[in-house]
């Protein structure tokens, strides 16, 4: 007992001891690189909000702004509906994105970061599986019901109203149907090859290396 | 809500915090991966944790238990990372044995490098929590230190670290194996 005490208080001393001159840097340099990571990492998550925002924002004025333009109430109720489930989608986005951004987690107990791991991944991987509901879902309704109540303002000859009623369902149920159709199986992909691997292992990870009950000799030793 | 220091004030206790404890973010790096580059990478990414986590530091923990939690978390994660990152590339680099060691004489000094070498490759064989836990050893933590970091149970450690001892010091009594398993 004692020498293997003593053998692991020589293996300290060396472990201690180690050469590190040739990989000291200077703490000003050091401080230079990580100024400039958190600057372009600042930098592409701006501008990557910016670029969501700005599509939003473009579908928002055009297809808003159609509707404005168009004579009588039902383009500009239409037109409502569509920006508010534009903005719902928007604010569903960021505010995914921002859940766990901002409170310091790396200065946690181990197994309190990786709780705090897992239920960022579970979070993203239920965003994922619900994306045809969040996301595709109210963009469609949001674009039908723009469409549908477009359509009586246009300059139709007579009997034309419920063909071109008809044909704009149709399209744009197409459209977005063909479109959730890719969303969702891009974001099943992403999920099944990505995220789930992570999130077995985080599980894993928490439940049989942290674990704190049931230490058994076979599994300490193996 | 607490106050976030000005920024001057982060950067002086930023690079005082380097000054004290680029061995200790060095020698856990060098031992959570197997070459120089992702080695780097590490390093690195443990230097903006820290930034990014120093502002929220009140001092209510000590300071090395704040940042043994932060250096472990980042190795810890990133070892996910790049375990799926090697998977997607399908290769691994070369591995990295520049193990150096201070020593007296030129002897002591290649058996103290032997020995390290030994001890790194050990190491890489434990699971992560076990890893953890031998490495705050060797940096001389405290049961009560670790369980702190790492948010296990004080005599859990305990417990968990008699064994691992064992274990390792009958690890480093094998003869080594070369590449091809030859002993």
């Amino acid at each position: 007992m004692a020498e293997r005490e003593n053998g692991f208080e020589e293996l300290a001393r060396v472990w201690r001891e180690q050469s590190l001159d040739s990989e000291v840097r200077d703490g000003k340099e050091v401080l230079m690189q990580v100024r400039e990571k958190v600057r372009r990492f600042d930098r592409s998550v701006f501008w990557r909000d910016v670029r969501e925002v700005a599509a939003g924002g473009i579908a928002a004025f055009t297809m808003g702004g159609a509707s404005w333009l168009a004579p009588g109430v039902l383009p500009k109720l239409g037109g409502l509906v569509m920006l508010a489930c534009i903005g719902y989608v928007l604010a569903r986005m960021l505010a995914a994105r921002r859940a766990y951004g901002h409170a310091p987690q790396a200065d946690r107990p181990l197994t309190e970061r990786l709780r705090v791991e897992i239920d960022k991944a579970d979070a993203q991987a239920e965003l994922l599986r619900s994306v045809g509901t969040w996301y595709v879902l109210p963009l469609a309704a949001g674009a039908t019901i723009w469409a549908v109540t477009l359509v009586p303002s246009l300059p139709l000859p007579a009997g034309a109203l419920v063909p071109a009623l008809a044909i704009m369902v149709a399209a744009s149920l197409a459209i977005f149907g063909f479109v959730g159709w890719v969303v969702r199986w891009l974001n099943r992909r992403g999920l099944e090859r990505q995220l789930d691997p992570y999130r077995r292992e985080l599980r894993t990870l928490l439940e049989r290396e942290f674990a704190t009950e049931g230490v058994s000799p076979a599994q300490s030793e193996r | 809500m607490r106050q976030a220091p000005p920024a001057a004030e982060i950067e002086k206790r930023y690079l005082e915090l380097l000054e004290r404890n680029q061995g200790r973010v060095i020698r856990i790096c060098r031992a959570w991966t197997r070459d120089a580059a992702d080695c780097d990478d590490l390093r690195a990414e443990v230097h903006l944790q820290l930034w990014r986590a120093l502002p929220a530091f009140d001092g209510r923990s000590a300071e090395d238990t704040w940042l043994y939690r932060v250096v472990l978390n980042t190795a810890m994660l990133h070892r996910r990372r790049e375990a799926r990152r090697r998977e997607q590339t399908g290769g691994a680099r070369a591995a990295l044995d520049e193990v150096r060691a201070t020593g007296a004489g030129a002897t002591e000094r290649v058996e103290a490098r032997e020995r390290l070498a030994r001890l790194r490759r050990a190491l890489t064989e434990l699971g992560v929590a076990d890893r953890a836990l031998v490495m705050l050893q060797l940096e001389g933590a405290s049961y009560r230190r670790i369980a702190e970091i790492t948010g296990l149970e004080e005599s859990n450690v305990g417990v968990r670290l008699h064994r691992l001892k064992k274990r390792l010091a009958r690890r480093l009594a094998e003869p080594e194996e070369d590449q091809d398993g030859r002993a």
